[in-house]
């Protein structure tokens, strides 16, 4: 850009970042206490992160479990039983510990007040509740897991789930509770938004990550209670014998699927719109580019929560659902797969021309394309019904729901574990180990779960114990590549780890970013800004030069 | 109606149409109207809780932009109840299934 556009009269603004001066957020008080009762966004964020990346490696080994098992045709080390409830106990904590919660409890926490330029979210008390809750329906989960564990799959499906003699009445109270906290957290995103915005910091200037999170939380308050509500029936069917949805006392199981799926489905959105969030910033980021185009971007994360309620029924085309209703939902359900299509050929848009830096975030944004793109496709396929019918319950389903549910929201994850790092340590990582682990966990990724399509194909049944001789090579490749992932994902915590003591300094802008995150100094001060901004830009202005940017939010 | 007050009196119309509604809905149930059972008891609730959020939860002083969320709310619940019966109501397309619930142990 021209000279034209740098006002002589720009304020100072302090190259540190905003708040240098005083003492950053982990350091501003040390006492156990002051972590425990915090109200802080940030360190409420921290123990969000804390959690979930144990409940990941929890679940994780949940599921080297079940792939180790399924190594040999018939027993390797668990017996069937055992085997029914870790798949159960590997579904329930990934997706309710894990996925759900990780990018908006970790990363939306920590982010979005400073992207909007506020002090905090706008309810800092609930924002600590909802962790606690969090943390209560976790142990609610863990003592459901050691009094019996649950045996019916993550879905709970009736009628096994209303007499299976495993503890499905306390797991299901566990994911009520979940549910609170995400309500809590959704809510205190949507207020924050509307209320807490910097002066100047229009809906059109946001970045776009806000965008996904407020999406995200609206899909969460509509949907949540919708399960809270099928599990607390499901957990008095099972207790009690009330008979609404168990078929020998008149019950409708099919219902149950109905509620389920009307949560369920828009819940596979709660977890990917954060991810959409993550790799929009990335992108724009590392090419060091606007995006190709921010209301395509932005509207099309809304248009996805809101076709995610129309299709709940491609869940149902087999369970004895009108023929009818099932060709209803099949069409509505390829309506997705065009706001997908718009987020990714704006993503890739948004990188012609620009400069491209290949940091470790930016493959973790290829990886996120490749699988993404993928797993959405099979995604169409499987809705198409005659398909579906040959696929149904089979690995295909399993293969396509973790490309896409596990591709897009782990890649992203890490993704954003590596971009805000800086921000949120003020420490770098190590570039070459990050891109190293980052190439791992892909090839560990697609070997895990690239052979379970043709498994799916070729006929195995998606949660069974054992299987027949010639599905063992492709279970084999499965299970090495189970492993491979594993190691990748803990060679990445230990470099991030490694890092977070002996990494070099980071200024406050170590990508060149234009968010407004990155006008604060890394790690950022206990109440962010010590006044609240005036924006004067929207988040992507690369064509002002650094410094211009910087003052045009100036934080005083 | 942005100042419209809830005061004490409208309290009681409110809690005595909530009675009065009550009645018709239990009324309803004994007719033994078979399938218009449903229509006619969801219809009372729809009234029921159109009363209490306006009432009693003070809709009715509150801005169109925080009414909306409430009628977004209805149209969600419009979506699942209007697609989840449409799968009963058409699943005759096929030869009817057997009733589990008419014959509970084969
Ligand atoms: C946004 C990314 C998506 C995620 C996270 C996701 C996730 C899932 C999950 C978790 C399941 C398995 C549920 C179970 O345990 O039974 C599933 C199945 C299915 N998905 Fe997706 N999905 C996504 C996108 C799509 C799209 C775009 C379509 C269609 C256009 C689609 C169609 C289906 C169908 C039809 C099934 C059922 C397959 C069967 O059980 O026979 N999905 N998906
Ligand atoms: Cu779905």
């Amino acid at each position: 850009m021209s000279e034209a556009t740098i006002d002589a009269d720009l304020p100072a603004v302090d190259p540190r970042g905003a708040g240098a001066e005083e003492p950053d957020y982990l350091r501003a008080e040390t006492s156990v206490r002051s972590w425990l009762l915090t109200k802080d966004h940030k360190r409420i964020a921290i123990m969000f992160y804390a959690s979930v990346i144990v409940f990941l490696m929890l679940g994780g080994l949940f599921a080297l479990i079940l792939r180790t098992e399924l190594l040999t045709p018939e027993k390797t080390i668990i017996d069937a039983n055992t085997y029914n409830q870790m798949f159960t106990l590997h579904g329930v904590t990934m997706v309710w510990l894990f996925m759900i919660p990780a990018i908006p409890g970790a990363f939306g926490n920590f982010v979005l007040p400073l992207m909007l330029g506020a002090k905090d979210l706008a309810f800092p008390r609930i924002n600590l509740a909802s962790y606690y809750v969090y943390a209560l329906s976790a142990i609610i989960m863990l003592t459901a897991m050691l009094a019996g564990g649950a045996d019916t799959g993550w879905t709970f499906y009736v009628p096994y789930s209303s007499t299976s003699p495993t503890a499905v009445s306390w797991m299901g109270v566990g994911i009520f509770v979940n549910g609170v906290s995400s309500i809590m957290t959704a809510l205190n995103f949507i207020v924050t938004t509307h209320t807490l915005r910097a002066k100047g910091l229009s809906w059109h200037r946001m970045p776009l990550f806000i965008w996904s999170i407020y999406g995200t939380s609206v899909i969460i308050l509509f949907a949540t209670p919708v399960l809270g509500m099928s599990l607390t029936l499901v957990a008095l069917d099972h207790s009690f014998g009330l008979g609404i949805f168990d078929p020998r006392y008149g019950g409708d199981p099919v219902l149950f699927q109905h509620l389920f799926w009307f949560y369920s489905h828009p819940a596979v959105y709660i977890m990917m719109l954060p991810a959409f969030g993550v790799i929009s910033e990335v992108v724009c980021s590392f090419s060091h580019n606007p995006p190709a185009s921010y209301r395509a971007i932005a509207y099309s994360s809304l248009g996805i929560a809101f076709v995610g309620f129309f299709t709940w029924g491609h869940h149902m085309f087999v369970a004895g659902m009108s023929e009818f209703d099932a060709g209803i939902f099949g069409a509505l359900s390829m309506f997705v797969a065009i706001f997908s299509a718009i987020k990714v050929f704006t993503w890739v848009a948004t990188l012609r021309g620009g400069s491209i830096s290949f940091a470790t975030p930016m493959l973790y944004f290829l990886w996120f394309l490749f699988l993404f793109v993928f797993g959405g496709m099979t995604g169409v396929a499987v809705a198409t019904q005659s398909l579906d019918v040959h696929w149904h319950d089979t690995y295909f389903v399993v293969a396509h729901f973790h490309f896409i549910m596990v591709g897009g929201t782990l890649t992203s994850f890490l993704a954003a574990a590596h971009y805000w790092f800086p921000k949120m340590f003020g420490k770098l990582y190590d570039e070459r180990v990050g891109l190293l682990t980052s190439v791992a966990v892909f090839i560990g990724f697609v070997f895990t779960f690239l052979p379970q399509f043709l498994l799916g194909n070729a006929g195995m049944p998606r949660r069974y114990y054992s299987y027949p001789e010639q599905y063992q090579w492709l279970n084999v490749l499965s299970t090495g590549g189970a492993w491979l992932l594993g190691a990748g994902l803990l060679l990445t915590l230990a470099n991030l780890v490694i890092a977070l003591k002996w990494g070099r300094q980071a200024g406050p802008n170590p990508w060149g970013s234009r968010s407004f995150e990155w006008i604060t100094a890394s790690p950022p001060s206990k109440h962010n800004f010590e006044s609240t901004p005036l924006v004067e830009r929207s988040a992507y202005e690369y064509d002002l030069p650094e410094e211009v940017a910087r003052a045009r939010v100036p934080a005083r | 109606m942005l100042h419209a007050h809830v005061t004490t009196p409208k309290l009681v119309i409110a809690w005595l149409s909530l009675l009065f509604f009550t009645f018709i809905s239990f009324g309803a149930s004994r007719l033994g109207l078979g399938g218009w059972e449903i229509g006619i008891a969801l219809g009372i609730s729809v009234v029921k809780s159109l009363i209490v959020l306006f009432i009693f939860m003070h809709l009715v002083e509150q801005r169109f932009a925080n009414r909306l969320i409430v009628i977004l709310t209805f149209l969600f619940i419009v979506l699942a109840v209007s697609l989840t019966s449409t799968d009963p109501l058409t699943r005759r397309t096929f030869p009817p299934r057997p009733d589990p619930a008419a014959h509970p142990y084969p």
